[in-house]
């Protein structure tokens, strides 16, 4: 099946990654190793991650460092108190019966939510992470059909996964991919995981094409697979164009034998997972200065963020990479980007103007412009409502007084200095000789003249200067 | 003490839970356990009168006092020696298909 | 019945300096199990050869001049929901028939360093839930004092083990009341914890954010002893305390303490002579000099409500773990899947009762439901916490009757709601997590009258205090 960029044809896929953090030593609640590729059956495990009665999970303080990093790198939130919810259902890879998970509605509040990332061109928003614990595995003796009872090895019961939700942002299974290759090398940089590790990554999908249906598609193995599958599913709802309401709401499981998507037959509403709070785990406060320390020894992933920078936002290398060097500087760029889509203004703007004082200003406990302040602000200079020097002047006024620029300039004196002016003094300066008449054939001289104006109309446009300069030499 | 609606208890809903709990029944016990929580659910209603506020997070711990991720001797022997049913080393379960 | 008997930390300090052996002492309470038992039923299991065994060893030590522990010698009985490594732990339900924990509890590791001898496991209401342990899979277990009466529960089998003078001291679980109800029914002194004071890593879990491991004796000193050993912040359970009870900070006496006696807990169905003995108890106290007066708690008409929907949401969720698989009974069934096959398991081993409240608890949290009933129970529970905080700034201590009734016959038919409602008065300190303690004050109708005092959060010795003044008052 060739893939092909559907996004015309009104298809809306999101993601659910579960990612393992393989980094970790232990499980998320016991002290058990997590090193279980290639052990024996059943040999790592304890009476907590077995479920025996009356045992407790005890949380891994590695992993709330790791989700953290994860949540950095995908621009969200992470939020100040986390709590752990059950999720109620039954089946033989579930030691308890129940996955100790998190959850974002009923008063649950996972450990980061709000991200975006810019990837392959296209933005994608991340609605929540969260993390939760591996169920067993079962296998089979012979095929699944035919089997009279199931096997279950409890090693990977209680590993860490970190759950990533995105928006169905994507518009087709190629960009799905890119995000998904992008997302793994990100969290080996990180530190965090090894995503080539078999099981390591895992996703699962919802697909929606032209307004019909939303389908679940579970059981995707491989990120090779992945785009086939969404392939495949994308051409599969797409067939149902013109009949109505379009292809149902269901789950579907990816068969990868034979390269289909099969319908689960799940009845409606079967599935109440009845979440409430752990009740052995409080909740988790994460304060600024664990977040600082765990900032502070996150690997540098600048490399890959600058040239993320340089080619999906189109920045120069070297801006990617003085951007890119500054974690919270970078954060703010991104922020600033969700509301003025001009990235190299953003970025020369914040390499240039911001600095020393006003940068650790900015991006500390109540900065007193924001990132929608500053789009603001850029949107004024780009729309020629203001020059640059009267953009930097108004900075300045925005970051002593922590107001808006649409308050700040109400009232005030209008735009530029008009060309009459300029021509006056360009005139008179070429009228004084020397340097200036070099101006027509000496592009330093012609600078050199751009400069002299400025200083004698300093509320003049550059632009609006040259040209008029430019004109003017001509003329003469 | 405000009172929504009654609450009834359905045949539907008591086959519902059973099958979310894993638990079967008779007719005979599906109907007597019917009229039991009908009584008894009908009396949990007390807590409607029960001011909105209040609730939500009862115990906090510090992201700095959680667990060190260092390795602590698994325990598969002793573990695996009150499994019912083995295959090896597996657990032998009920089919899944 | 045994108040005149040395204290546990007086018989230990005999066996450390050898003027009595360990194995004499633990060999003779052994002996007098069978006989004494044969009608209570209050054991499901009995270690007597490795009681003895680790009696000798215990001698063994004291003769080649070596320290030991402040229980040395004393015989424990504990709760058959509490995991003693090697030993049944049945919860009195069939479906963990056979199961041994591979481990201690977190309780049990401190006994056995302290050399506390464990002596057997003992009958409980299935899973915990009940309050006459008679619902048990394995028989019900009868009052030392009148065989035809229950004994309390859910813990009435380490209440009669104790009231029988089979051990010393016992091991329970309050929930919502299970530890204090059958301390109140069969005479003796039974503790619930503040919550988070003592560790639950071993205790099979009824409701987690309600319960508490307590200690159950004869006497006050014996109790404060085996709740020092116990007690304490554990890193494999989240949920205890860095704080505990300020050990050693106990009042001198009673004298001067403000005591509130809680008219909310003297509700319609309290029967007279539970009224009496409590107020007499409480005029005595008064005689010693405390300061008493009438305290009123607001709200408390939602506790039962509360407890039950919360208790029973979190037990749905526990209880799930038992299908058969991974340990305990399992009930085969050919070529089932798993649906068929759990519920086989399940349907065969497990009581009504317990099967009621799986059911119930999985209503209360299902979709649709969620918001009426688990979170407002959730507000209900702060809200009692918070009128019990405000009843403390003007009392040292609250007392009420520990059960409105005096231990019902055994057989005597109730509707489940009903049974339920004699909880009424020691749900509330599960809720708020309150530490409340039950002390006997009396006999009527040849029964036991039991009276419950409560405490703010980790002022165990508060309750200590008054239970030994009025145990030792002229």
């Amino acid at each position: 099946m060739k893939g092909r960029d559907d996004a015309a044809a009104g298809v809306t896929i999101g993601l659910e990654i579960h990612c393992q953090l393989t980094a970790l030593k232990t499980k998320l609640f016991c002290g058990c190793s997590s090193d279980y590729r290639g052990r024996e059956p059943n040999e790592l495990i304890c009476p907590v991650c077995f479920g025996l009665p009356g045992t407790l999970p005890v949380l891994n303080a590695k992993a709330v460092e790791y989700a953290i990093r994860i949540a950095d790198a995908l621009g969200c939130k992470v939020a100040a108190e986390t709590t752990f919810y059950r999720k109620n259902y039954f089946y033989p890879d579930l030691s308890k019966n129940f996955q100790i998970s998190q959850y974002d509605k009923a008063g649950g509040v996972p450990i980061a939510s709000g991200g975006s990332v810019q990837v392959g061109g296209k933005k994608v928003r991340v609605r929540r992470i969260q993390l939760e614990e591996d169920p067993g595995k079962l296998t089979y003796e012979g095929t699944i059909e035919k089997s009279s009872y199931s096997l279950v090895d409890y090693n990977r019961a209680g590993i860490a996964l970190v759950e990533i939700v995105t928006e169905p942002d994507f518009g087709s299974a190629k960009e799905a991919k890119v995000f998904l290759e992008t997302l793994r090398s990100t969290v080996e940089a990180l530190g965090v995981s090894d995503g080539e590790l078999e099981g390591a990554m895992r996703c699962d999908a919802n697909v929606s094409v032209s307004g019909g249906g939303r389908v679940e598609v579970k059981n995707i193995s491989s990120f090779k697979e992945v785009e086939k599958a969404l392939n495949y599913e994308v051409l599969r709802q797409g067939t149902f164009a013109g009949t109505g309401p379009g292809a149902p709401n269901e789950t579907r499981h990816w068969d990868e034998r034979r390269s289909i998507t099969i319908s689960l037959r799940l009845k409606e509403g079967e599935q109440d997972y009845r979440y409430f709070p752990e009740p052995d785990l409080p909740a988790v406060s994460i304060g600024a200065e664990f977040l600082e320390t765990v900032r502070r020894a996150t690997p540098e992933v600048q490399g890959l963020r600058a040239e993320r920078y340089a080619r999906d936002y189109h920045l120069k290398p070297q801006v990617a990479g003085e951007l890119s060097r500054d974690e919270a500087l970078s954060r703010f760029f991104e922020e600033t980007w969700k509301t003025f889509d001009k990235p190299t203004e953003i970025a020369n703007w914040l390499i240039g103007e911001v600095r020393g004082a006003v940068r650790s200003r900015l991006v500390g406990e109540s900065p007193p412009v924001t990132p929608a302040g500053l789009s603001e602000l850029l949107a004024m200079l780009d729309g020629g409502e203001l020059t640059r020097p009267q953009a930097r002047e108004l900075f300045r006024e925005m970051v002593s007084t922590g107001r808006r620029p649409s308050e700040l300039t109400k009232g005030k004196a209008g735009p530029a200095i008009d060309e009459g002016s300029i021509a006056k003094v360009v005139s008179r300066l070429l009228s004084e000789g020397g340097a200036a008449s070099d101006a027509k054939k000496n592009p330093k001289a012609f600078n050199y003249l751009i400069g002299q104006v400025l200083r004698l109309e300093p509320g003049a446009d550059p632009k609006v200067v040259a040209k008029t300069l430019a004109r003017m030499l001509k003329q003469e | 003490m405000s009172r929504r609606t009654r609450t009834t208890v359905t045949p539907e809903e008591v086959r519902r839970l059973a099958s979310l709990s894993k638990l079967s029944m008779t007719r005979q016990e599906e109907e007597r356990l019917r009229e039991e929580l009908t009584s008894i659910l009908d009396y949990f209603r007390v807590v409607d009168g029960v001011p909105a506020t209040g609730g939500g997070v009862r115990q906090r711990q510090s992201a700095e006092t959680l667990r060190e991720d260092e390795v602590r001797p698994s325990d598969p022997e002793g573990v695996l020696g009150g499994v019912p049913r083995k295959k090896g080393r597996l657990v032998r379960a009920p089919r899944v298909f | 019945m045994g108040r005149l008997a040395p204290s546990a930390a007086e018989v230990a300090r005999r066996i450390a300096d050898q003027e009595i052996s360990c194995e004499d002492r633990v060999a003779s309470r052994l002996d007098r199990i069978p006989r004494m038992d044969k009608d209570v039923h209050a054991f499901l299991s009995v270690a007597k050869d490795e009681a003895l065994e680790k009696a000798r060893e215990i001698d063994k030590r004291v003769r080649r001049g070596e320290k030991v522990g402040r229980l040395a010698g004393i015989t424990i009985a504990v709760k058959d929901n509490i995991c003693v490594r090697g030993m049944p732990a049945t919860c009195g339900s069939k479906i963990l028939e056979g199961f041994r924990p591979p481990y201690d509890a977190t309780v049990i590791e401190r006994i056995k360093a302290q050399d506390g001898i464990i002596v057997g496991k003992t009958n409980m209401d299935e899973f915990a839930m009940g309050n006459t342990t008679q619902s048990g899979a394995y028989g019900p277990t009868r009052n030392p004092w009148n065989l035809e009466r229950v004994p309390g529960g859910s813990s009435g089998g380490s209440a009669a083990a104790v009231a029988g003078g089979m051990v010393t001291l016992a091991l329970g679980s309050d929930t919502g009341g299970s530890v204090r109800c059958p301390a109140s029914f069969c005479s003796i002194l039974g503790l619930k914890p503040t919550y988070g004071a003592v560790s639950r890593y071993g205790l099979i879990p009824y409701a987690n954010s309600l319960e508490q491991v307590g200690p159950m004796a004869r006497r006050v000193e014996d109790l404060s002893l085996l709740y020092e050993i116990i007690s304490g912040h554990d890193p494999k359970d989240s949920t205890t305390s860095r704080r505990t009870a300020p050990h050693g900070r106990r009042p001198a006496g009673v004298k001067g303490l403000r005591i509130g006696v809680v008219k909310e807990l003297f509700g319609e169905g309290t029967q007279k002579d539970v009224s009496r003995l409590v107020l007499d108890a409480t005029g005595e106290l008064e005689a010693l000099g405390a300061v008493v007066g009438d305290a009123r708690v607001g709200n408390l008409g939602y506790a039962l409500a509360a407890y039950y929907i919360v208790a029973m949401a979190e037990a749905s969720s526990n209880l799930s773990r038992y299908d058969g698989v991974r340990y305990g009974a399992s009930v085969e069934k050919g070529n089932a899947d798993w649906n068929e096959a759990f519920a086989a398991t399940r349907t065969e081993c497990f009581g009504a009762e317990v099967k009621r409240r799986i059911i119930l608890g999985t209503f209360v949290l299902s979709a649709g439901y969620y918001e009426a009933y688990y979170l407002k129970a959730e507000k209900a529970r702060d809200l009692i916490r918070r009128e019990f905080e405000r009843a403390f700034k003007k009392f040292d201590v609250l007392l009420g009757p520990t059960m409105p009734v005096l231990p019902p016959k055994i057989g005597e038919k109730v509707t489940p709601l009903e049974d339920y409602m004699i909880d009424v008065n020691t749900v509330p300190a599960n809720l708020a997590g309150f530490p409340a303690l039950s002390l006997p004050v009396g006999f009527a109708e040849g029964l036991p009258v039991g009276m419950q005092l409560m405490a703010p959060h980790f002022e165990e010795e508060r309750l200590f205090t008054v239970a030994a003044s009025y145990e030792v008052r002229a």
